[in-house]
């Protein structure tokens, strides 16, 4: 037993030995690109073949779970000085702040690259004049994505005001159909419908000058009428059994599932969705059935939530930092963007490029067209809503609102003052 | 012996009854990693529509089962045998020479079976040693976490090794590194298997130091590289199950292998103290 | 103890695992006490001490609250159901049922699955419309307890519960097996002669025997699960809202915001809460035993 256990532990070492040195025999550059764990990486893929096939180079998409653990594990890396070659973050200037930008990032800002980016997408990526982050990706919209087959046999279009929509929720459930469905648990949890809601609802009411005010921690969240208000119409719509019974545990993955059978009528949701529907169900159900409208206010359809696209980071201390600057100017190529937006249809942010969009996207730039559309809050601020996920849960087990808030804006200023933001 | 009969009957049916609800779960996993992904996400029981190997060559396409088991093992190995000599070496002092400091160390040894580990210190630790993100700094945390039981193993063991036989080497001139290694050390074999088990159990299945003390998914263990898996791929149980099942399989195999090692060494851990 | 003597058992053979233990275990110990009284967080380089701030906020938490309580909850609950059900599975193979070898390697089987994995595979079990839970239930008529197990604070903190039973009750059994199997068989004998029935056997016969096994067994189990972590960031992530928070997914979701310091402090409650529980009764028991 001992002799076949030490012969067993020598063929270990023997193995662990041999481990690294075959590691080492590849000596070709091989970049390493970090993505959350949510995003669709087929675009990804073949622009990477792309790239192999013309330089040699190769590169390795690593996943990390996705959401507020990202950000933590990346600025942990960054922290300890262990950087990836590139990886992809939400878009803003506020992760130049988080990863110290003018200390550790590939300076994009004189690149030829910017010239073929759209220039309110410039503007925002700009912080005191400069570029960290090249945009990757296209605009899109939290929203309420609907299946038009059932609208259809309903009787109902998208609405014209709050009480439309209330209608359409009340039609869906008398026909057994779950009206909205939020997933709650898995991908996107619960906090599409408020951010959503934000920009009908809480943007007119506090005004740019509010945002700005937010920023500075000038105004408490807690103190805003109009985000209790949203907080509220959410939390009435799952009173009055518009919401999935299981509210607390519905999972993208039955979601997806649901909407595609046809027992959902509207979901509050991220464009990724259509991709995943696009997986599940085909490119034909996502063009014909997959419709789209903000949260519309008592009295209009009410204003889109942009969701700008994200961006791609180089951080320049590592020693592959030229290679991995290349990759990024060869994925910015034209021919490369719109094998994105081939894959990943959407409103692009390169002006040479094109895509063919899904009709729920057109829906989506019609608003911008009209100037009905902002931009997400959370790409406004610099500190975050942190942890608020768990805090819309707790919502919905107790109801009780002003006590979420309160959570919420002591967790935001919290946030900005651990990220030593002025003001806070 | 007739009487005895009926009672031996309903033992039986109960302790067959309480297999299924272990034994269960695990078919279940094993059935639906071959499901498709809407299939598979019914968790049912019955035999798949089709059988989806390919979810199967899909995980393992991925490099992060491989590389995950090599590093678990290689972890593993190198954080058994440090601890295993080295935590004899410490007993082999604290059982024959008894004394105030001896004693004083075994006491703060076993401290360390109480308190749980400081990890946010330790990464700072780590970096400040440059052992951050390293195969050492993570074989290291594993070693000073399973010091203590395996110290308090070898101590206990160590009372029934007759103290004649150090006194017989002595005789013969043996340097007292050789006679350690040479005359005790093999006399230890049946702590050292309970004590490699137990060691490599425990750094198998911790995910709290992993977690914390390795970004670099590239020295993932394989526990880390499960969590991080089924994060990407939970809208797929299909091939969610695979993964597991490709993890279990393994262990399992084993475990039916070596079983009574395994569960005497286990026992024989907890019940000495 | 003679000179000779003396140089064969030196002192620094002690060296290597307790240079090792000290610098890996005491000194991220020794200075979490004097990081748990800092403002240390991911973006200040500079550390200022600032007393008991950190612990003043913590106790004013809510979430800290209810995760310490939790904790107990958790703590104590499994340590019992384990004890009961893994002496019961004991009790039962210490009898001579047919394929009782058989039967201890399967009720034992899940504690050689990782954690990790158990977490997973009941996220699966307990899923309200397709697990295997509520599909038996269901089919035994017992549609009104087909509960969301993990996603209804109700029952949330409670599913976890169970399943780390499930998965610890075996090893609980073996420890108390080697216990019984140490008893001699003529005790068992002479007290049945002696008219004794099976209650009584087992109350002055058995228990006092396996008394070393229950202190081990508990002790383990109240300092294990103290520490409890993965197993519920994969079944509830201390959810939902914060009804199954625990100690150490407090601490991670301190790390997760950079607040080093304040994470460390609720670390170091985490140590406190082990020493005050785990000391006495594992005083208390070792008494027990000596008593029997």
């Amino acid at each position: 037993m001992t002799r076949k256990l030490s012969k067993l532990i020598f063929a270990m070492i023997a193995m662990a030995t041999l481990l690294p040195l075959a590691a080492g025999a590849q000596s070709k550059v091989t970049l390493t690109m970090v993505v959350p764990n949510t995003t669709n990486t087929a675009a990804y893929e073949q622009i990477f073949a792309a790239y192999k096939a013309k330089t040699g180079v190769s590169v390795e998409i690593q996943a990390l779970p996705a959401g507020e653990e990202y950000g933590r594990l990346m600025q942990t890396r960054f922290a300890t000085k262990d950087y990836p070659d590139l990886f992809e973050m939400d878009p803003g200037t506020k992760q130049y702040i988080k990863f110290r930008a003018d200390e550790t990032l590939y300076d994009w800002t004189d690149d030829p690259i910017i010239k073929r980016i759209a220039p309110s997408t410039v503007d925002f990526q700009t912080l005191d004049d400069k570029i960290y982050g090249i945009p990757w990706g296209s605009t899109g919209s939290y929203g309420i994505y609907y299946n038009k087959a059932v609208f259809k046999t309903l009787g109902k279009t998208a609405p014209a005001n709050w009480a439309d929509f209330v209608a359409i929720a009340k039609a869906a459930k008398a026909a057994g159909i779950i009206p909205l469905y939020e997933a709650v648990k898995t991908g996107w949890p619960l906090q599409v419908f408020s951010f959503a809601g934000w920009t009908t609802f809480v943007d007119p009411a506090i005004g740019d000058a509010g945002v700005r005010k937010l920023e500075k921690n000038e105004l408490r969240l807690n103190e805003i009428p109009a985000f209790a208000d949203v907080l509220k119409r959410q939390f009435d719509l799952y009173k009055a059994g518009y919401t999935q019974d299981n509210v607390l545990s519905g999972t993208y993955e039955e979601q997806q599932e649901l909407f595609g059978q046809g027992k959902i009528a509207m979901s509050a949701q991220i464009p990724a969705f259509m991709f995943a529907l696009e997986q599940k169900f085909g490119k034909q159900f996502v063009t014909d059935n997959v419709g789209w409208f903000p949260l519309p206010s008592d009295k209009d359809k009410g204003i889109a939530m942009l969701s700008p696209a994200g961006q791609i980071l180089v951080p320049r201390l590592t020693k592959n930092y030229k290679a991995a600057a290349d990759l990024v100017r060869f994925m910015t190529e034209t021919a490369n963007v719109n094998i994105l937006y081939k894959v990943l249809p959407g409103i692009p942010v390169y002006t040479e490029a094109t895509s063919v969009l899904y009709p729920a996207q057109a829906d989506v730039l019609s608003f911008v067209k009209a100037g009905k559309a902002k931009i997400n809050v959370q790409n406004r601020l610099s500190s975050s809503f942190t942890d608020y996920p768990k805090l819309l849960q707790a919502m919905f087990i107790d109801g009780n609102i002003q006590s979420v808030l309160t959570q919420i804006d002591e967790n935001y200023r919290k946030t900005g003052k651990a990220r030593l933001l002025p003001g806070f | 012996m007739k009487r005895s009969n009926l009672p031996n009957i309903i033992l039986f049916v109960v302790c067959a009854a309480l297999s299924l609800l272990v034994l269960t779960p695990v078919a279940m996993i094993a059935v639906n990693s071959l499901k498709n992904s809407r299939e598979s996400a019914l968790f049912g029981l019955n035999l798949p529509k089709d059988f989806v190997w390919k979810n199967y060559a899909f995980v393992l396409s991925k490099p992060a089962v491989v590389r995950g088991f090599l590093n678990t093992i290689l972890i593993a190995v190198a954080a058994v045998l440090v601890t295993n000599v080295s935590a004899a070496m410490a007993a082999y002092i604290i059982q024959r020479r008894p004394g105030r400091i001896s004693r004083a160390i075994y006491y703060t040894f076993l401290l360390g079976l109480v308190i749980p580990v400081s990890i946010i210190p330790t990464i700072r630790l780590m970096m400040n040693l440059h052992l951050h993100n390293t195969y050492q700094g993570i074989i290291l945390y594993f070693i000073a976490v399973n010091l203590p039981f395996t110290i308090f193993l070898f101590a206990g063991f160590m009372s029934s090794v007759p103290k004649e036989m150090d006194e017989a080497a002595m005789m013969e001139g043996c340097g007292k590194l050789r006679m350690f290694f040479q005359i005790i050390l093999p006399l230890l074999s049946t702590v050292f298997v309970t004590s490699t088990i137990v060691v490599a159990i425990a750094v198998w299945d911790d995910f709290l130091g992993p977690f914390y003390l390795i970004s670099d998914y590239k020295k993932w263990t394989i526990v880390l590289n499960i969590y991080s898996f089924v994060s990407q791929y939970e809208t797929n149980w299909g091939v969610v199950f695979a993964f597991l099942m490709l993890v279990m399989a393994p262990i399992l195999a084993l475990y039916f292998a070596l079983q009574r090692h395994i569960i005497s060494g286990v026992t024989a851990g907890s019940v000495k103290g | 103890m003679t000179n000779v003597q003396r140089q064969s058992y030196p002192y620094w053979f002690l060296l290597p695992a307790f240079a090792i233990f000290a610098l890996m275990f005491l000194v991220p110990t020794g200075t979490g006490i004097f990081y748990s009284f800092t403002d240390w967080n991911i973006n200040t380089e500079k550390i200022n001490f600032v007393g008991l701030q950190n612990y003043r906020e913590l106790f004013t938490d809510k979430k800290l609250v209810a995760a310490l309580w939790h904790t107990l909850v958790y703590a104590f609950s499994v340590t019992l159901l384990r004890n009961a059900i893994g002496l019961g599975l004991a009790l039962l193979l210490n009898t001579k049922v047919k394929l009782r070898g058989l039967f201890r390697t399967v009720f034992f089987l899940p504690y050689m699955i990782s954690p990790i994995i158990i977490g997973y595979l009941f996220t699966a079990i307990y899923h309200p419309a397709n697990g295997l839970l509520n599909g038996a239930l269901r089919l035994v008529g017992l549609k009104f307890m087909a509960v969301d197990w993990l996603n209804d604070p109700r029952y949330a903190l409670l599913s976890t519960i169970f399943v780390d039973v499930w998965r610890t009750a075996g090893f609980s059994m073996v420890i108390y097996l080697a216990g019984l199997q140490m008893i001699p068989t003529e005790l068992f004998e002479s007290a049945s002669l002696d008219g004794a029935r099976y209650p009584q056997t087992f109350r002055y016969v058995t228990f006092p025997l396996i008394a070393p096994s229950l202190t081990i067994n508990l002790t383990l189990s109240l300092i294990g699960t103290m520490k409890v972590f993965v197993m519920i960031l994969v079944l509830t992530n201390g959810g939902p809202g914060y009804a199954t928070e625990v100690i150490n997914t407090y601490v991670m979701t301190s790390f997760s915001l950079g607040l080093y310091g304040q994470g460390t402090a609720a670390n170091m409650l985490l140590t406190l809460l082990i020493v005050l529980i785990g000391f006495p009764v594992l005083v208390l028991l070792r008494k027990r035993e000596v008593a029997l």
